[in-house]
């Protein structure tokens, strides 16, 4: 009798266990192939769990080894701090990261393309610890102070001079920074020293009626400034000096006499270039220094075309309307190059 | 005797053993072994059928355990988590090259003459007790060693170990289906082979 539930359970159960199903096997008439197939079935079941005993030298061999591992790893002391390990590679990695991007952030470094001219480090001699530049044109001043420092600029950048000589690039805001050491800045006109001092220079530029109007407060922050021979030490910390539109400064919050002592002067040593009304605040040079002499500061001449900085002009209508407001203001004005007007009684 | 394991429970004798291990008690650890080594072995030797690779392999194996032991999270039985690296260190013994066998018909021959007539004269009338004698275990040791890697290691824990393909699939991670289509395909395989023999 041919019999081919077998194949056909194989067939149609494909994956399931064939030796759960009784009909398969208690069939009447049962042919060669089933019996094959559960004689085959039982053989495989019938090893289940006959098991050979291990080797009697498993066991030591794998406490040699143990062993052997042990008196090589580190002491037990150390995995107090091995889930730590992690934690602290990441933590160093931000660390370094951070301290890549501050270094490269307070870079005095800064990159423009497309620059018109170049400037030696003579044409920027007379430049200050404080001041502020407005850039009237795109420039590239590549020179060397205290180490090498590039320095690009394109127009509308803010170039400060910073603490330790050091210059940097900044846009809206200036910060002048003097670290512990008093320093000393050389000038034509005496020795600025900036003792223990840090100035926050705050400059915006705003548009109002078609023209620029810039303004400028410094901010003594922490320790006194010295200009010249003699210690001021009535500017205070915290004392905030601004620079009042029509280019003179004055001492917020100070006393009347301590006003008066306090005249600075726009730096009367540049060169003029040719004004318009409407550019007259945009493009300027602003020399923070105390006239401690009233002793007007005048007469450095500056080649034309060699300054890259423009300084601030106002044309004779808002010169006058302006010295009837303040006539203690110290003004140096300066027209086509020629006509020089300082001290206290200013004049066109 | 092996004992049954309870899917995803561990006993709470085995789980005081890891905790004094890895408080640096090596003692503990041996009473893994103890309990677990006549396992592996089996389980290996089934697999590759050296016994000489077998001890070396389940050395490895309790070795591996005893270095891995603080990463072993306990969501599964000790048992199934050894059996892993038991098959973990099967397929590195099967990849090395010179271990990688061929199967041919004429090794398929090679059953004994004894072997032969047992098979017929077992087909007709053998008992349960009859059919566990040393030609079968011989018979099912040359019938599984020719199975294919993949299908070796179910054939094993099903056969011999009596896993159920719910455990295989957890042992050897993959899906219970998957299991019982390789279990009935090596069975198929392995029933023609059988039969071959006979003739």
């Amino acid at each position: 009798m041919e019999c081919n539930r077998l194949e056909h359970y194989l067939n149609e159960h494909e994956g399931e266990e064939i030796e759960k199903n009784s009909e398969l096997h208690n069939h009447s008439g049962e042919c060669r192939d089933c019996k094959e197939y559960r004689l085959f079935d039982k053989i495989l079941h019938s090893q289940k769990e006959v098991f050979e005993k291990a080797p009697e030298t498993l066991l030591p061999t794998v406490q040699q080894r143990i062993r052997e591992q042990q008196t090589r790893e580190s002491p037990a002391w150390l995995d107090i701090f091995r889930p730590l390990l992690k934690p602290a590679l990441a933590f160093s990695v931000l660390l370094i990261a951070a301290g890549l991007y501050m270094h490269l952030k307070n870079s005095p470094i800064g990159v423009v393309d497309n620059l018109a001219e170049r400037f030696n480090i003579s044409d920027l001699r007379n430049i200050k610890t404080g001041d502020v530049l407005y850039v009237a044109k795109q420039i590239n001043v590549d020179f060397t102070l205290n180490g090498n420092v590039k320095l690009e600029m394109d127009s509308n950048t803010v170039l400060q001079v910073r603490a330790k000589n050091k210059i940097a690039l900044f846009r809206g805001q200036l910060h002048v920074a003097v670290g512990k050491k008093a320093m000393k800045v050389e000038t034509p006109n005496g020795v600025i020293t900036l003792r223990q001092a840090k100035i926050k220079v705050h400059t915006t530029l705003t548009k109002e009626n078609g023209n620029f109007r810039a303004r400028t407060s410094c901010y003594v922050f922490d320790g006194n400034v010295q200009i010249g021979t003699k210690e001021k030490s009535s500017i205070a910390p915290g004392q905030e000096i601004e620079l009042a539109e029509n280019g003179g400064f004055e001492l917020k919050n100070a006393s009347p006499s301590a006003q008066k002592d306090r005249e600075f002067s726009i730096n009367p040593s540049l060169k003029s270039k040719v004004f318009t009304a409407k550019e007259q605040l945009c493009d300027c040079l602003y020399d923070i220094r105390y006239n401690s002499d009233n002793n007007p500061l005048h007469g450095r001449e500056m080649k034309e075309n060699k300054f890259p900085v423009r300084i601030f002009w106002l044309n004779k209508e808002k010169f006058e309307s302006m010295r009837r407001l303040d006539e203690k203001l110290c003004f140096f004005i300066a027209g086509n190059g020629s006509t020089r007007h300082t001290g206290n009684s200013p004049g066109i | 005797m092996m004992e049954k394991d309870t899917k995803n429970k561990l006993d709470p004798q085995e789980i005081e053993w890891i905790h004094e291990t890895l408080a640096g008690g090596v003692r503990s650890f041996d009473y893994i072994v103890l309990k677990y080594q006549e396992q592996i072995y089996n389980l290996i030797l089934k697999t590759i059928g050296s016994r000489a690779e077998a001890e070396d392999l389940a050395q490895n194996v309790f070795f591996n355990a005893y270095s891995s032991l603080r990463k072993f999270r306990q969501k599964s039985s000790l048992k199934t988590w050894l059996f892993s690296i038991a098959f973990n260190q099967i397929r590195n013994y099967w990849r090395s090259k010179k271990h990688r066998l061929v199967y041919t018909e004429s090794d398929m021959q090679q059953l004994t003459e004894n072997e032969r007539m047992y098979v017929h004269k077992a087909i007709d009338a053998a008992t349960d007790e009859e059919v566990r004698s040393e030609e079968t275990k011989r018979i099912v040791d040359k019938l599984i060693a020719h199975l294919p890697p993949a299908q070796k290691e179910i054939f094993v824990l099903y056969y011999l170990f009596g896993h159920s393909c719910e455990e295989i699939s957890e042992v050897l991670g993959a899906s219970p289906a998957n299991i019982k289509i390789q279990l009935f395909r090596g069975r198929k395989m392995l029933f023609e082979k059988f039969k071959n023999l006979l003739k």
